[in-house]
């Protein structure tokens, strides 16, 4: 589960930082923000994997609650609720190259999955619990 | 260290998949083919591409009118171009028009419009039609600017920047050294300096992913 918790938590830190490239009209009009999204997932996964390996406390579900709730704020701070629903699906579309992909089917894909994700993690934390 | 392997060796497949879907920058693995021409009427003076709404510009802002899907700034324009920009550059001197070639890459250095030029070239009257538009809208219509001035859209040229640059610019929403038609109301140096910005008016266009026409009609 502490490999799902990094791959979750990593990829909320490089949505914020694809979101904040793509608030620089310059970056955005020049790069694809969805390979900045990609990019950083990767590299900040395998820091966080390799940082965790020995303390993985910062896995644990209520740092992963935290993390959601302050990323969600970060990107309703930085783009406000109305272009938070078209800069991340637009991030995403772009990077996988599949534009014909409605920003609402990509929404509620997104939303899911991190919903999803978070259950996970949330039942797998109970039941580490529970054991112990 | 089995699993990293494995989450590392998702990412470059997803990776490599995505770039080739990408092509140039906005183009799916499906629109990999050949792109339809320009349709031209020499009698009207007219040539129709088409395009598709890029409902990203309704709250983020561009300078970009439209952009050819394949080139590298094919995801940058209120209207995703389904026709290449070099056989739009043809189809433009079919119907006759004639273009400026006066704006030259220096000057989209101006430190401000005050210092900048206006394309010059044959003058476009420009629309944009779809399914249950009501006619043709014009594209001064389904711009949203912080600065509205009346639009004057010139043929430009630059058909060797085009192809140099591969931007894929079809129609550009200031002056512009590279797009084959641009808005001589905007100098260059409007958008580089942030003087204007530019949206698409979602409460005109459809919405996000609709295929549009977008004719350009010879001004008398």
């Amino acid at each position: 589960m502490n490999f799902v918790s990094a791959l979750y938590n990593s990829f909320l830190w490089a949505m914020l930082l694809a979101i904040i490239a793509f608030c620089n009209v310059w970056l955005e009009m020049r790069l694809n923000p969805g390979w900045i999204l990609g990019a950083s997932w990767l590299g900040l996964f395998i820091l966080l994997w390799l940082l965790t390996k020995k303390k993985p406390t910062f896995l644990k579900f209520p740092y992963t609650a935290m993390n959601s709730a302050l990323c969600l704020l970060c990107g309703i701070a930085l783009l406000g609720i109305h272009r938070l629903g078209v800069v991340p699906a637009a991030i995403i579309r772009e990077g996988i190259g599949w534009t014909k992909i409605p920003f609402s089917t990509i929404n509620w894909a997104l939303g899911a999955t991190l919903l999803f994700g978070l259950a996970i993690l949330f039942f797998a934390d109970m039941r580490k619990k529970k054991k112990i | 260290m089995k699993k990293l392997f494995t989450v590392l060796l998702s990412f470059v497949c997803i990776f490599l998949l995505s770039a080739c879907n990408s092509g140039g920058s906005g183009a799916d693995a499906g629109s990999q083919q050949k792109a339809p021409e320009p349709v031209v009427n020499k009698a009207a003076q007219e040539v129709t591409i088409q395009a598709e709404v890029n409902g990203k510009y309704f709250t983020e802002s561009t300078r970009h009118g439209v952009v050819y899907a394949q080139g590298s700034n094919g995801e940058k324009s209120i209207l995703r171009g389904l026709s290449d920009e070099k056989s739009f550059h043809a189809a433009l001197l079919e119907i006759g028009a004639t273009p400026g070639e006066n704006v030259k890459m220096d000057h989209m250095n101006a430190k401000n419009s005050q210092e900048g030029v206006s394309v010059e070239g044959s003058k476009l009257n420009v629309f944009v039609t779809w399914e249950g538009s009501n006619g043709e809208i014009p594209f001064a219509d389904i711009v949203k600017a912080t600065d509205p001035r009346p639009m004057d859209i010139r043929f430009g040229g630059n058909l060797a920047a085009a192809t140099e640059k591969n931007t894929g610019c079809i129609l550009c929403l200031d002056t512009c050294a590279v797009g084959i038609t641009s808005d001589a109301a905007y100098p260059t140096g409007t958008s580089q300096n942030k003087e204007v910005d530019f949206y698409g008016d979602a409460n005109v266009l459809p919405k996000d992913g609709t295929k549009v026409s977008v004719i350009f009609r010879l001004a008398e």
